[in-house]
């Protein structure tokens, strides 16, 4: 309680405020340009942080999550290009509004939503993290390990694509963090002599290379023709009454998001096709979705800002990133030399809290400068993405090489920019990539101090119910997706 | 180049790395190698499933195209997959890629010597001009403009290192 009083004092300073809406206004201007993610603009960011205080530094970027869930909403309301993934089903229903000439009013209900959203995740955030980080406290290495094991199987199978090389990336990861000097027994492994490689291979490096590089290439692939905008006419908040009607829509798709954000390897997307189809079920005008229905699109959009708060649970308590995004902003303590790990709420409270806080406070900025950003929104859709290529590029190459002031650094982050483009032509997800990134440490500290317990016997894992538990859903996350248990499932069926 | 000769290529990769990366492991101290060999076994055998799935992909490709008839929330999803790879399937400007990707090596390769800000504006100027992003006149403005915001904000702003080069 101390702990959360203490944040809230942080949160409330001038600095972090006004860093609060830098990141904010970021986030909403990024998130609504065609082609750039929420994720990428983290990683960018990343760099712009070394210099702050950590506390500042995450608020900021957690803002800039927030507000680029809402900015890609806009792309999706205006042209129906969606912005990030999560905002494809908002395009449903809201660019039938914008189609219908009410564009304005359509990008008030989706603030409104994401605002609530945002809040209710946040508010459960605030509630959870605090009990959880207590629990996380009585965590043993053996628990700590199938925690590990079972963070990377669900986001590996969980993402996009097959389960084998949502996999295979996630190993990758998990082995490209083990480079570099093993700190329990001093060996340096896989550094080849080279001694660049001696501390490891930097993640907030090896993320700005995964993230901003491939979508610079990305956007300049292809001639995109500039799509028309209309110009917004009507009024933008919707009254009360509107607001009033879609209250249960609102509640629900917040629930719904918080706990798919919760789950590792959910997030936006599904959250908001869930919401979508929920709503639609419970709603006593179904057919109006789909034909620029307020309902249709107040749920996704307050789903995938509820995604956030959720998905900020296993992230800050357990260190456990559910998504590529929460495992970038991971990167944000990660560049102040702080490990995410069971033990962050208790050692870096006065980061964590502050950062808890942060989430609830970025919603009213959300608001006001949404509201803000309605009347520049048509002009920003405009700008060409092939001007955005070389810039992405030019902050990615000096912010690699500020993290250390090291030109191999920036060398590296290339490496990991081709190796993310190349991944993608082959529909490799890269999130597992990232996650493994930041898992490994982790899983190497927990594997070794478990095994010293049981004086080399790996027997020690079944010793644990919990790890069992754990480690027996980690099996069925990665057979599920194998012939055979289709086969075992359709035999059930019958 | 086909679907299964990219795998392959990605496959032999990767075995490449676990054969290298294993051998290099055996040296270690026995605590040291543990996690990375079971690591190095796990990736080669993904490797290798990687391949065989994609070939099997291939065979069932050209054997039907497959329908989905599942819920709503499934199709969905799959329908905004089918968005995506239309997409992919536009033709990709291979050329202008390397391209790019050139100039953006040479931009880091050069950037210690030459110095940030020599290059820097030179390199925004450059990439705009070649990927006819804008007119002349902008993409002046917005190489000058860019050099100047970014130095301001990392070095002045937030004190972190720029290459500054040997001219600074």
């Amino acid at each position: 309680m101390e702990d959360l009083l203490v944040g809230l004092g942080n949160v409330l300073s001038f600095s972090n405020l006004f860093f609060i809406a830098v990141g904010m206004t970021l986030g909403i201007f990024i998130g609504s340009m065609p082609g750039l993610s929420a994720t990428m603009a983290i990683a960018i960011l990343l760099p712009l942080t070394y210099g702050m205080d950590p506390a500042t530094g995450i608020s900021m970027l957690a803002a800039l999550y927030m507000g680029a869930m809402y900015g890609g909403s806009i792309l999706a309301i205006l042209i129906n290009t969606p912005g990030t993934p999560a905002a494809a089903a908002s395009g449903l229903d809201g660019y039938k509004m914008t189609e219908k000439g009410q564009a304005g009013k359509a990008l008030g209900i989706s603030l409104v939503s994401s605002v609530v959203g945002g809040l209710i995740g946040a508010i459960v955030l605030l509630t959870i993290a605090p009990l959880l980080g207590e629990v996380a406290l009585k965590i043993g290495a053996v628990e700590l390990f199938a925690i590990a094991v079972l963070g990377i199987t669900i986001i590996s199978s969980l993402s996009a694509g097959s389960v084998v090389k949502g996999l295979l990336s996630g190993t990758l990861g998990l082995l490209i963090s083990l480079i570099g000097m093993d700190l329990i027994t001093g060996t340096p492994r896989f550094t080849f002599g080279n001694i660049y490689l001696f501390d490891g291979i930097s993640f907030v490096v090896a993320l700005i290379g995964l993230f901003s590089v491939p979508q610079a290439l990305r956007l300049i692939e292809t001639d995109k023709e500039a799509v028309e905008v209309s110009k917004i006419k009507d009024k933008i908040l919707p009254s009360w009454k509107e607001f009033v009607s879609l209250r249960m829509t609102l509640l629900r798709s917040s629930v719904i998001g918080v706990f798919t954000g919760l789950i590792p390897g959910t997030g936006g997307d599904t959250a908001s096709w869930f919401s979508y189809n929920e709503a639609k079920r419970f709603s006593k005008e179904k057919e109006k979705f789909g034909t620029g229905h307020a309902e249709g699109l107040a749920a996704p959009e307050s789903a995938n800002n509820a995604v956030v708060g959720g998905a900020l649970v296993p992230t800050i308590t357990l260190g456990i990133p559910g998504s590529s995004t929460t495992a970038v902003l991971l990167g944000g303590l990660m560049i102040h030399g702080i490990m995410p790990g069971p033990t962050l709420m208790t050692e870096h409270a006065g980061v964590a809290y502050t950062l808890l806080w942060a989430v609830f406070f970025s919603c009213f900025f959300l608001f006001a400068l949404g509201l803000l950003y309605t009347k520049v929104a048509v002009g920003v859709t405009k700008v060409p993405s092939k001007v955005l290529a070389p810039i992405i590029i030019l902050l990615c190459v000096i912010g690699t090489f500020a993290v250390h002031n090291s030109m191999v650094d920036v060398m590296i982050m290339l490496g990991f920019g081709i190796l993310g483009y190349l991944m993608d032509k082959l529909n490799i997800p890269v999130s597992p990539m990232v996650v493994g990134l930041i898992l490994g440490a982790m899983l190497d500290t927990s594997l070794h101090t478990s095994l010293k317990i049981s004086g080399g016997d790996w027997m020690v894992f079944l010793s644990s119910p919990v790890a069992v538990i754990l480690l027996i859903v980690a099996l069925i996350t990665v057979l599920q997706s194998t012939p055979f248990f289709g086969k075992l499932k359709s035999l059930v069926a019958k | 180049m086909t679907v299964v000769l990219k795998h392959s290529i990605a496959s032999a990769l990767v075995l490449a790395m676990c054969g290298i990366f294993f051998i290099e492991s055996l040296s270690y101290p026995v605590t040291a190698a543990r996690l990375p060999q079971i690591l190095i076994v796990i990736l080669a055998l993904l490797a290798v499933l990687m391949l065989v799935e994609s070939v099997v992909r291939q065979r069932k490709q050209n054997k039907l195209d497959e329908k989905t008839e599942d819920s709503g929330l499934v199709s969905k999803v799959q329908s905004t997959k089918e968005i995506n790879e239309i997409e992919k399937k536009e033709p990709i400007k291979i050329k202008r890629v390397l391209i790019f990707g050139t100039m953006i090596a040479l931009y880091i390769f050069l950037l210690e010597t030459l110095g940030y800000f020599i290059l820097t504006p030179l390199f925004t100027f450059g990439a705009l001009m070649y990927l006819k992003a804008t007119n002349i006149m902008m993409a002046i403005i917005l190489a000058v403009g860019f050099t100047v915001v970014i130095y301001f904000l990392f070095s002045m702003l937030l004190n972190v290192p720029i290459p500054l080069g040997i001219f600074f």
